[in-house]
């Protein structure tokens, strides 16, 4: 699959990704997390807890990961501390996420902080996959603002309806977000280094479920996928020395060149 | 500890961790290494989302779904398609009993 580049988006005369690429993409996501959305409404009355509380904890939290945790802990007679602790851990990637997509993320103080609450995984990782920064930023706010609608929307739905629907596992819904997120990762995979962290991500993910609580494997992937990348850095540079060699002559491989980093400011040129 | 001050708590240091990326960047260019660790990240949740079987290792229908979706990717089909094909081959697999 490594020479298999999916570009998603043509860029327009402007530079920016066809309007219709990016609304037909984002509007699949915008259905996966109303699944989940639905799913999160429909349990946590299952559990007991008055619909405003369930509709509340979306708009409050508004992070899916760590809110299905804190239901799992409230189901299971957990203390609800237990189940904080365990979302903000699920949640501290949005560290990551947030420090990639910062670039996009900027304006005024107000504008900041809406940027700032509607940042998620999906948000982040769509946006930073732009081709510039222009395309990542308007990718950020269509996708953020999209994305949180459709998950207030689909929690206000599963609330009401409670108990009626079943089970999202039995239609395999739980495979949609690995399967989403293996479209969005393809265009951040663009030198060796990325495709190495990708590797060491997935390692680091398998170990960390055998040894790690919740939320820590993927800390534990992104720190695998640092050496990785690191490593592969590293390798790359050692064949071929800089000062010996004219430029001409270099191997476009041997050197992980960003083409287009503008969108996180990453030139990696060693 | 009841339910609403957990939801309070989670909410209030969930914005906190939201604002933290851009705090630390600031107007600077976002460092080299950063991108990686985004990288990893998005495939150790791929990973995790295929074989996570509430803390352990659980190979079920999802890996027959997550392997039709790689298929999908390679043969470039959209975003829907892939995560049709992951979603549906796990219900079918489901369906059929195994896993």
């Amino acid at each position: 699959m490594s020479n298999i580049t999916h570009a998603p988006y043509e860029n327009t005369s402007a530079g920016l990704p066809v309007p219709s690429a990016i609304a037909r993409d984002v509007a699949t996501l915008c259905v996966a997390v109303a699944a989940y959305g639905v799913a999160f409404g429909v349990l946590g009355r299952a559990i007991g807890l008055h619909p405003a509380l369930v509709v509340a904890i979306s708009v409050l939290v508004y992070a899916g990961g760590s809110q299905m945790a804190l239901l799992g802990v409230l189901a299971a007679g957990g203390a609800p501390l237990a189940g904080v602790a365990s979302g903000l851990v699920i949640n501290s990637r949005l560290v990551a996420f947030g420090a990639v997509a910062a670039p996009l993320m900027q304006g005024g103080r107000g504008r900041r902080l809406l940027a700032a609450y509607l940042l998620t995984d999906e948000v982040a990782t769509l946006a930073t996959a732009q081709p510039d920064e222009r395309a990542g930023q308007r990718m950020f706010w269509v996708s953020g603002i999209a994305l949180w609608l459709s998950w207030q929307l689909s929690t206000v739905v599963g609330a009401a309806v409670g108990g009626i629907l079943g089970d999202p596992a039995a239609v395999g819904l739980d495979a949609a977000f690995p399967a989403a997120f293996l479209v969005l990762l393809l265009p951040l995979l663009r030198g060796p280094a990325e495709r190495a962290a990708a590797v060491g991500g997935g390692v680091g993910a398998v170990v960390g479920l055998q040894l790690l609580p919740a939320g820590m494997p993927v800390l534990l992937a992104m720190a695998t996928g640092l050496l990785a990348a690191a490593a592969v850095t590293r390798l790359g540079r050692g064949r071929v020395p800089v000062e010996a060699v004219p430029v001409e002559a270099v191997p476009a491989e041997a050197v992980p060149v960003e083409a287009v980093p503008v969108a996180v400011g990453s030139g990696s040129r060693p | 500890m009841t339910v609403l001050p957990a939801v309070l708590l989670l909410a209030a240091g969930t914005m906190a961790l939201r604002l933290a990326g851009p705090a630390l960047i600031g107007d600077r260019e976002v460092p080299t290494w950063l991108r990686p660790a985004a990288v990893g990240a998005i495939a150790g949740m791929i990973v995790l989302g295929t074989v996570d079987g509430g803390g352990q290792l659980a190979l079920d229908a999802r890996v027959a779904g997550i392997g039709a979706a790689v298929l999908a990717v390679a043969l470039r089909a959209p975003l829907a398609g892939v995560i049709l094909a992951g979603v549906g081959v796990t219900a079918l697999v489901r369906a059929a009993g195994w896993g």
